[in-house]
């Protein structure tokens, strides 16, 4: 059992109010992917790991960049992905803009899982093609190649 | 529904002035509104919400009747899709009602057969069957969908789509519990009562600005939410939000206090980067209401640390019709169906975290124990307070010898690691005769045990929701003299237990330990700081430990 530092205060104060037979509202971080239904990878050490995307108002959590390009046409309209790059805070920012798909200049992605739970792990973005390089090395595994937008985009329509 | 039509066709900016559904006077902008039947509905004065809230299609029908139009729908009725008024390409108001339409061409689709599109069934779901989220209001669903009398609103754009090419498909038996009849849902609208403290929400420092993103419908205590604040670069346009450019990358940790409650302990809640650049989210728990102050350090790449400060106004109870589940739950385990009165029943509980559905078996320390034990009749006139010890499968085990038949509140206050304390409630039975105590909550500010008398009083009337001092001056009954000798136990001078008279609500709370208060002590004055969440009656239980004994003090109040 862990035992937190417990700060000698004096007052402590704490009431509740019964509840019973209430709706759950989940805060969208907390869901599973909705593709996959996996669990969203969030907030780790070295790097972000959630793909996000903005439709409208909405934000929805995805666990990997295939899942959320394969989920795509259930969203009308123009759409926004943030995809977590090789830096923290500095995801490869995709935008689905009259159905058609761009990326920044230099990005390249990875599609290179062979089963869901990998999914996070081998189905990114990068900012370039160093960096993918560099990811890859730390991270080995079978068939990786930088792809462009399009041939990530038509990999994943493929499978 | 259609003998009462009272149709009238307006022009954008023609329209005749909305009117309180209960006075008929024209809409204060000053005031709260509701939301009904997918409409937005204002009112003249406050309180005439309140008296709509209890008869709506009462009011709604003497307003048809009288050719005036009262709520403003808030979804195009022909695409089905949210509207933004000041958006919109055309109105009409019909039975009461105004609709707003995003092309003319769904206007005149409406006006061809209004009754069509401003049907409303009987019967809806603010839950997205599609996503199995729940919506807090009208006002945050995407669109709706009417499938077999049942309107369900939908979380998101995406949704409608799907469900109404296969809504079988998402219809399951957890989906179904959603339906319900339609009911008045609480104010959005301006706050009648003025905030009781300051709050401060966006914080701006050097080149930077963080803004807390509080719900619209505020924050409640016990309930876990993951609060999202923004932080952004004021130099610089975000490439993709409107605004200002989000900062991303920063690591960042969060302290909780409650700046009116000293002695509080403090709750190191977790911050987390969400996946756009520059926002955050806070996994908060409020404990009760009242103000508490989010403090947060920022490490900035490349910058450094900056700590900012958050205040927040936390309500007692959320609204019974938007209620969220609590994260944690506790099970009486094994519960014996012969448990009688008057022999030793083996009290075992589970505390479970809801979520993940598992046995919660990490808990800290709060006043020298993991569990405080908590156990009143259902009259509230027995209580005690125990400590029972968990075994190694993560139940709590403690034999209780109950002293008379009926039902036992049944208190757990434990401190699940790193979310804060919490009570949590649990009921059991018990056989066995009636109570020989007098089971109804007699008002008494006057209370006795073991010699120890005890005289409570307030520093000021209570108000419902705002912190209160709570006087407890103790006296050797023997002789009338000031009780100065009280020792610490469990950490504390003395334990307050505040229960109003439904059970639910339960308020725990200790003398300060500053000297003021440690003087009072020695004078054989007890000062607690308590709250007093609704009106009603409360019985209130004060223990101290004096002359070897723990003493336990039972008083009854009633907060107007």
């Amino acid at each position: 059992m862990k035992i937190w530092n417990q700060v000698s205060k004096s007052i402590i104060l704490v009431a509740l109010v019964g509840t019973t037979g209430m709706a759950s509202i989940a805060s969208a971080h907390e869901a599973d992917c909705p593709y996959c239904k996996l669990p969203v990878v969030q907030n780790t050490e070295d790097q972000d790991n959630e793909v996000v995307l903005k439709a409208g108002n909405k934000r929805i959590e995805y666990r990997c960049l295939y899942c959320v390009i394969k989920d795509q046409k259930r969203y009308k309209g123009d759409l926004v992905i943030y995809s977590p790059s090789e830096k923290v805070g500095e995801p490869v920012i995709l935008k689905r803009t009259s159905g058609k798909w761009t990326a920044p200049e230099g990005a390249v992605f990875v599609n290179a899982f062979k089963k869901h739970p990998d999914c996070a792990t081998f189905s990114r973005a990068f900012s370039n093609v160093a960096a993918f390089d560099a990811y890859i090395a730390k991270n080995p595994v079978e068939g990786a190649k930088a792809l462009t937008l399009e041939q990530f985009l038509a990999e994943v329509a493929k499978n | 529904m259609t003998t009462f039509i009272a149709f009238s066709a307006v022009l954008l900016g023609q329209a005749q002035p909305l009117r309180c559904p209960v006075m008929g006077g024209p809409v204060a902008s000053n005031t709260s509104h509701v939301e009904y039947k997918g409409a937005k509905i204002g009112f003249c004065c406050p309180g005439c919400d309140s008296n709509f809230a209890k008869t709506p299609e009462k009011f709604l029908e003497a307003q048809r009747k009288a050719g005036n139009t009262v709520g403003s729908f808030l979804f195009d009725p022909v695409s089905r899709k949210r509207i933004d008024p000041p958006k919109a390409a055309a109105t009409e108001d019909y039975m009461g009602i105004r609709y707003y339409f995003a092309t003319a061409d769904s206007a005149a689709l409406f006006k061809k057969s209004p009754a069509k599109f401003a049907t409303v069934p009987k019967k809806e779901a603010l839950y997205c069957p599609v996503r199995k989220e729940a919506i807090s209001s009208y006002s945050r669903a995407s669109d709706y969908v009417d499938f077999q009398g049942v309107r369900w609103y939908m979380c998101c754009a995406g949704c409608g789509d799907p469900f109404e090419k296969n809504p079988r498909q998402y219809l399951t038996a957890e989906t179904l519990k959603h339906v319900k009849e339609p009911t008045v849902l609480n104010s959005q609208g301006p706050t009648p009562e003025a905030p009781s403290v300051e709050t401060v929400t966006k914080v701006k420092f050097g080149k930077y600005e963080a803004e807390l993103r509080v719900p619209e419908e505020g924050l409640f205590a016990g309930e876990e939410i993951d609060v999202e604040f923004r932080v952004v670069d004021t130099t610089a346009k975000d490439p993709v939000e409107d605004g200002f450019k989000g900062v991303g990358g920063i690591s960042a940790t969060a302290i909780m206090t409650m700046p009116s409650m000293q002695g509080m302990p403090e709750a190191k809640p977790n911050v987390h980067r969400e996946g756009v650049p520059g926002d955050y989210g806070i996994e908060l728990y409020f404990p009760h209401g009242g103000d508490y102050k989010i403090d947060l350090t920022l490490n900035i790449p490349g910058v450094g640390k900056n700590a900012i400060s958050f205040l927040v106004d936390v309500k007692d109870e959320r609204p019974a019709n938007s209620s969220k589940p609590q994260p944690y739950r506790l099970d009486v385990v094994d519960w014996p169906a012969q448990a009688t009165a008057g022999q030793p029943t083996n009290l075992r509980m589970r505390v479970v975290d809801v979520k993940a559905g598992a046995t919660q078996r990490d808990f800290d320390i709060a006043h020298e124990k993991h569990f405080h034990l908590l156990i009143a009749s259902r009259d509230l006139n027995w209580f005690i307070h125990e400590h029972p010890e968990m075994s190694d499968d993560g139940t709590w085990e403690i034999p209780i010898t109950f002293p008379a038949g009926g039902d036992y509140w049944v208190y757990g206050d434990v401190a699940p690691s790193g979310k804060g304390s919490r009570v949590l409630i649990a009921k059991v039975t018990v056989k066995g005769d009636k109570p020989t105590w007098d089971t109804k909550l007699t008002l008494t500010r006057t209370a006795r045990d073991g010699g120890l008398r005890g005289e409570l009083s307030t520093l000021a009337p209570i108000e419902v929701g705002k912190k209160s001092i709570v006087e407890v001056k103790l006296f050797d009954d023997a002789n009338g003299t000031p009780a100065t000798d009280t020792v610490k136990w469990l950490g504390a001078a003395g334990h307050m237990m505040i229960f109003h008279q439904d059970g639910q609500t339960v308020v725990h709370s200790h003398p300060a330990e500053d000297a003021e208060s440690e003087a009072l002590v020695k004078q054989g004055v007890m000062r607690f700081t308590g709250r007093f969440p609704k009106a009603g009656l409360y019985k209130v239980y004060a223990q101290f430990d004096w002359r070897g004994s723990v003493r336990t003090l039972g008083f009854a109040i009633e907060v107007k």
